[in-house]
């Protein structure tokens, strides 16, 4: 956990979830494993205080907590999770997508609630498209339930860790934390729920429904004394399977930035094929014969067998090796590397990068030390064709920001340094890292920025949400264009102009800000498929 | 690593052969950095305007959303308000957050560490309001008696005058309205002292409950200024029933005896007159 990290966490968690559970998250993220007394000592907060907050950041899937073997409960906070609330309009936009707006709101309010038993999910998202529809329509549960069963069967939600079954019988005293066991069989497996219903409108201006209203409300009481029926079964979000559908997208984006269509669509429907067969870090996919791909390709496409197989042989002799050939049998086997195609991204992240911040001609270097591994000065000059003077100040400059290194070879063993050679290469991971902690801290300025601009402005901001709830209000009882106008003329035409500019501006921070994100995502699977996992 | 070549011996002498690096010789130095780096560093080259797009809009437009919603859900833990210089009286009827520090929303206890779980202490009002409805049960149908008694009365008295018809109609009238009056008045008290205030009294009550009868109805009076002199809300309501001696008790508007409570007497009582 870089510095850089830990302030970005603690910008996301104070804008997200208040103070108090910012201190707190911060303070768990520095440490490490706590015990509850410890945390509240250390931050000078409130039992009390400490306990909503571990509540809150629990709930969320932002801490794990551990029973100990001396029976006290330890808290942990990993810090990738936490940074992971930057990427949530990311996870709900690609829902949209897939699933149209019943997948956008069940995993809006998922990520919203942290966790949540399927009915209320259900419940809840059909109110809230109830309110969206016309008037006198209403939304069935059967269809957000389908929804949610397709959700869960592409993996894009999981159930959470059961808690143990709390057996009455049981003379011990219950432990002082339950040890939360996951169940690998059943991580996807919707529970049976017979859910009749229609989703309930807020209303809050009809008379005549007041007395149903209460019928209904001292029912729906009634029925939520009894516990639902998938009670205990709590539902999260699986971010692994997003982020797998998002290294996806990038990789058919770039095969058909470099190929064509046709053959983005080709590695698109081997990556679907594997989808659930390969776990989410693994080096290449399960192999694939032409056959099979022949079968899966979309009913859309109308291609011959030997144009396919001229396509993958085309593909698997690239250069940029996205897709290899692992065998013969089955009109030839064909593997994507995820790792290799994830390493390509990322380099080409690198290179733009140069380029944008550096200038072509950098980057002509860049490019050619990436190729060449290690060069020397002079033959940097030669190769690049660029004046030795511009070469070299180029290169320090580089190497001033790190984005490339000296690599010293001696040549006898004392290490003169007249008799060593000295190359410039590119370590794309060292680079990667420092590039990821860079995005990290820009991101953290920019909400820095974004928070500044938002309280410069706070006053105007108020003035104008009163001005905007007066004239509402006034329109609903029904007043004279003249009053109304009198009213929009209490914000002056400069007070405007700046509340115009606040509001530009205040975009713009927010687009970049999900910008870096995709760039901070590409940077980090790069990073996370070069660690082993043991 | 900057030249070590102290008093003027060489001009800067590294550890490494600079040529080879690439710098000859000849060549100055690029100046030494005396300060960090600024601030806001010039760039050379601008940057690549942002992306736009359908895609882009709506995420930024779910993003400032999120953003908004999050902070009205009970998650969003705010810090306690703080302690404002002087009580106000809308405080008590303002509901500013949960009690006890307690937190919104029911979390799921069973797949929590039991330490998590914050006892919520029961408020002390409830202990006083658990003795009012005693003596509420009985003030409206007090009332309500008071009221019919009135009625039967005044019909009786309808009868016994009815040749001035005209002026008993304006009477009657004037009755009803004050009995209206009373029963808005009686209402009112039973509110007061439902939330625990002394009602102000109420003298055209009493003054019809001194004309209706020799046997004044038990009507409970709550003289703020009668009550006990440590305001004790029970001391307040003592019922007048009994048979009272100087002063203005034949209008029952002292209550006599001590406050059953802090057994003190009250201040307008005889009795603690004459101690003085």
């Amino acid at each position: 956990m870089t510095q850089a990290e830990i302030k970005l966490c603690s910008l996301l968690l104070q804008e997200h979830f208040g103070e108090i559970v910012e201190k707190i998250g911060t303070h768990l993220i520095k440490t490490g494993s706590q015990p509850l007394r410890v945390i509240a000592n250390d931050t000078g907060m409130s039992l009390d205080q400490v306990k909503k907050a571990l509540c809150v950041l629990i709930q969320h899937n932002l801490v794990t907590y551990q029973l100990q073997k001396r029976g006290f409960v330890e808290y942990e906070a990993p810090c990738s999770r936490v940074l992971r609330i930057l990427r949530y309009p990311r996870y709900i936009y690609t829902a949209k997508t897939l699933y149209s707006d019943m997948g956008e709101l069940i995993v809006e309010e998922l990520l919203l609630n942290g966790k949540m038993t399927m009915s209320a999910a259900v419940q809840k998202v059909a109110n809230r498209l109830t309110e969206t529809m016309e008037d006198g329509k209403t939304m069935d549960y059967g269809e957000v339930s389908n929804t949610f069963v397709r959700l869960a069967d592409t993996h894009f939600i999981q159930r959470c860790p059961m808690a143990p079954e709390t057996t009455e019988t049981s003379d011990a005293p219950p432990p002082p934390a339950p040890t939360l066991a996951v169940n690998e069989k059943d991580m996807y497996v919707v529970p049976n729920l017979n859910l009749i219903g229609k989703g309930k409108r807020r209303r809050s201006f009809d008379d005549e429904d007041n007395g149903e209203h209460k019928a209904k409300r001292q029912k729906q009481d009634a029925d939520s004394e009894e516990p639902p029926p998938d009670d205990g079964i709590y539902w999260q979000a699986n971010i692994d399977r997003f982020h797998q559908h998002f290294r996806d997208q990038a990789i058919v984006s770039a095969v058909a930035n470099r190929m064509d269509q046709t053959s983005s669509e080709i590695v698109r429907t081997m990556l679907r094929m594997s989808e659930i067969t390969t776990s989410s870090n693994a080096p290449y996919t399960q192999p694939l014969s032409s056959n099979e791909i022949f079968r899966s390709l979309p009913a859309g496409y109308n291609i011959v067998k030997q144009i396919l197989d001229q396509y993958l042989t085309l593909l698997a002799d690239d250069p940029l090796e996205f897709v290899g050939k692992s065998g013969d049998s089955g009109g030839g086997m064909y593997v994507i590397n995820l790792h290799k195609a994830l390493a390509t991204l990322a380099t080409a992240t690198l290179e733009s990068i140069v380029q944008e911040r550096f200038g072509s001609r950098c980057a002509r270097i860049f490019r050619l030390l990436l190729r060449k591994k290690h060069l020397e000065q002079k033959q940097v000059e030669d190769f690049a064709m660029i004046p030795a003077k511009e070469a070299k100040d180029m290169l320090y400059k580089m190497l001033s920001e790190n984005f490339v290194s000296l690599q010293e070879i001696p040549k006898t063993p004392d290490h003169a340094p007249s008799r060593t050679f000295y190359l410039y290469t590119v370590n794309t991971l060292s680079s990667a890292r420092m590039l990821l902690h860079r995005c990290y801290k820009s991101v953290a300025n920019l909400i820095e920025r974004r928070q500044y601009e938002t309280k410069e402005n706070k006053r105007l901001l108020e003035k104008s949400q009163r001005v905007e709830a007066i004239l509402a209000s006034m329109q609903a009882t029904g007043a004279e264009e003249v009053q109304l106008q009198e009213i929009e003329e209490m914000i002056t035409a400069p007070e405007r102009q700046q509340l115009e500019n606040l509001k530009r501006n205040v975009n713009k921070i927010d687009a970049s800000e999900n910008q870096v994100d995709e760039t901070i995502f590409v940077l980090q699977s790069y990073i996370e498929s070069t660690v082993r996992k043991l | 690593m900057a030249g070590r070549g102290g008093r003027g011996r060489g001009r800067s002498q590294m550890t490494f052969n600079v040529e080879a690096v690439g710098i000859g010789k000849g060549d100055s130095l690029p100046p030494s950095t005396l300060q960090p780096s600024p601030l806001f560093p010039p760039m050379e080259y601008k940057p690549v305007p942002l992306q736009t797009g359908e895609e882009v809009e709506y995420m930024l437009a779910l993003k400032q959303e999120l953003r908004g919603a999050m902070k009205n859900l009970p998650y969003y833990v705010k810090p306690a308000a703080p302690k404002k210089d002087v009580e106000r009286y809308s405080d008590k009827y303002q509901m500013s957050g949960p009690i006890d520090n307690a937190i919104d929303w029911n979390p799921d206890w069973r797949r929590l560490p039991r330490e998590l779980k914050i006892r919520v202490r029961k408020l002390r009002k409830e202990r006083t309001t658990i003795l009012i409805p005693k003596h509420k049960q009985r003030l409206p149908v007090d009332k309500e008696e008071a009221i019919k008694k009135l009625e039967t009365l005044e019909k009786k008295e309808e009868e016994v005058t009815s040749e001035e018809e005209g002026e008993k109609e304006e009477e009657e009238e004037g009755k009803e309205e004050e009995e209206e009056e009373y029963d808005e008045e009686e209402h009112e008290e039973v509110r007061r002292l439902r939330r625990g205030r002394p009602a102000t009294l109420s003298a055209e009550l009493l003054f019809v409950a001194h004309v209706s009868g020799p046997h004044p109805a038990p009507v409970d009076l709550s003289g703020g200024s009668f009550g006990c002199a440590r305001d004790c809300r029970i001391g307040a309501f003592y019922s007048h029933g009994k048979q009272l001696a100087g002063g203005l008790s034949w209008a029952g508007l002292i209550p006599v005896g001590k406050c059953p409570r802090c057994k003190r007497h009250r201040p307008g009582c005889p009795q603690s007159r004459q101690r003085g």
